[in-house]
C-alpha cells in the first residue's frame, strides 16, 4: 500500500514538473487562448494618451510604475498592494491601439482571465473608450 | 488530522484561485488615494517639471532607474538601515539569552514612481507613488507596503514646489 502511493507520488511530482525550455518558453499554454483574454483594442490612434491612462489605472490599482518607453510602447510595475508584477504594451493597428498586458505573483503567472478584465474594465472607465476583443 | 491537512491544502487551492478573479479591481479609496498622491502645477513647461522632480529625488538621496520623457515618469530607489547598530546589538543580546536566532528587520528599499501629465495648455499634474520592501537580517522579505500616509505625501509636494522654484533659479 505504501509503495503504491509512493509510486503515485513520484507520478505526480514528475507529471507536474515542467523542463526548464517549457518553463522559460510557457509551452504548456496556448499562445492564442493567452493572447486572447490579454488583450483588448481601443477605437483611438492617441499612444501617448492611451499610455498616460495606462500609467494612471495602475497607480489607482496600487502599482509603483517602473519602466515606460513610449517608443516601444511598454509600462511596466509592481503592485505593493497584491504584490503582482505587470506588463502593459501599446501598439497602433489601424484606427485603434492594441493594448496587452501580461501579469505574474512571484514565480506565478496569472492566468485568470476575469483579473486582466478588471484591468481593461478600470482602463476603460480612464479612457472613456470601450474595451473590444482582438480575437 | 490527515484529512484536515486534505481539507486545509484544498481550501488553500480555492482560494488561491479566488484571489486572482479579484485581482486589479480599484478598492473604495482609490478615489480618496488619488488625491493624496495627486498636485496641478501652474506650469505647462512638463519636461521642466520633470527636471525638478529628478532634482528633488537627488536632493532625497534616491538613485533614479528609469525616466521617459514623453510619457513623463521617473522611477527612483534608495536602500536604508530599518534600525540604527545599537538596536541590533540589542535584539541580538536579547535573542541569546533567550537561545533563539536573533531575526529583524535590517534593511529597506524605497521605491517612488513620478507620473507627469500634460493637463491642457496650461496646467501639469504630478502623481507621486511611494512603497518600500522591508528585508530582515536574514535577507528574507518582512514587509511589502505601499506608503498611504497622507503626511508623507504632503511634505514630498511641499519639496517638490520648493524643488520647481531653486531649479527654475538655478540654484
Amino acid at each position: 500500500m505504501k509503495k503504491s502511493i509512493l509510486i503515485c507520488l513520484g507520478a505526480l511530482l514528475l507529471a507536474a514538473c515542467a523542463t526548464t525550455n517549457q518553463v522559460a518558453l510557457e509551452s504548456k499554454t496556448s499562445q492564442v487562448a493567452t493572447r486572447n483574454y490579454q488583450t483588448r483594442s481601443f477605437d483611438t490612434t492617441d499612444k501617448v494618451n492611451v499610455m498616460n491612462n495606462i500609467v494612471a489605472t495602475m497607480q489607482d490599482l496600487g502599482f509603483v510604475i517602473e519602466k515606460a518607453d513610449k517608443e516601444i510602447g511598454t509600462i511596466s510595475g509592481f503592485s505593493f498592494t497584491n504584490q503582482t508584477t505587470m506588463t502593459v504594451s501599446v501598439r497602433p493597428q489601424g484606427k485603434s491601439m492594441i493594448v496587452r498586458a501580461n501579469a505574474s505573483k512571484g514565480t506565478r503567472a496569472i492566468t485568470e482571465p476575469q483579473a486582466y478584465q478588471n484591468f481593461f474594465n478600470a482602463l476603460s472607465q480612464s479612457l472613456f473608450l470601450t474595451a473590444n476583443e482582438v480575437l | 488530522m490527515k484529512k484536515l491537512i486534505y481539507i486545509f491544502m484544498l481550501g488553500c487551492l480555492i482560494s488561491a484561485c479566488a484571489t486572482d478573479k479579484d485581482l486589479y479591481i480599484p478598492d473604495a479609496n482609490y478615489l480618496e488615494r488619488r488625491n493624496v498622491e495627486t498636485r496641478i502645477f501652474d506650469t505647462a513647461n512638463t519636461k521642466e517639471l520633470l527636471i525638478a522632480s529628478a532634482q528633488l529625488l537627488q536632493d532625497m538621496d534616491y538613485t533614479i532607474t528609469e525616466s521617459d520623457t514623453e510619457i513623463g515618469v521617473i522611477t527612483a530607489t534608495k536602500d536604508r538601515n530599518v534600525m540604527p547598530t545599537a538596536g541590533k546589538v540589542v535584539l541580538t543580546v536579547l535573542a541569546a539569552l533567550n537561545n533563539q536566532p536573533a531575526v529583524y528587520e535590517d534593511k529597506q528599499k524605497f521605491y517612488v514612481s513620478i507620473v507627469n501629465t500634460k493637463l491642457n495648455g496650461r496646467q501639469t499634474k504630478t502623481r507621486v507613488t511611494f512603497a518600500r520592501i522591508v528585508y530582515d537580517n536574514l535577507g528574507k522579505v518582512a514587509e511589502i507596503e505601499k506608503l498611504d500616509d497622507p503626511a508623507l505625501y504632503t511634505e514630498f509636494f511641499d519639496k517638490l514646489g520648493q524643488s520647481v522654484f531653486l531649479t527654475a533659479n538655478n540654484i
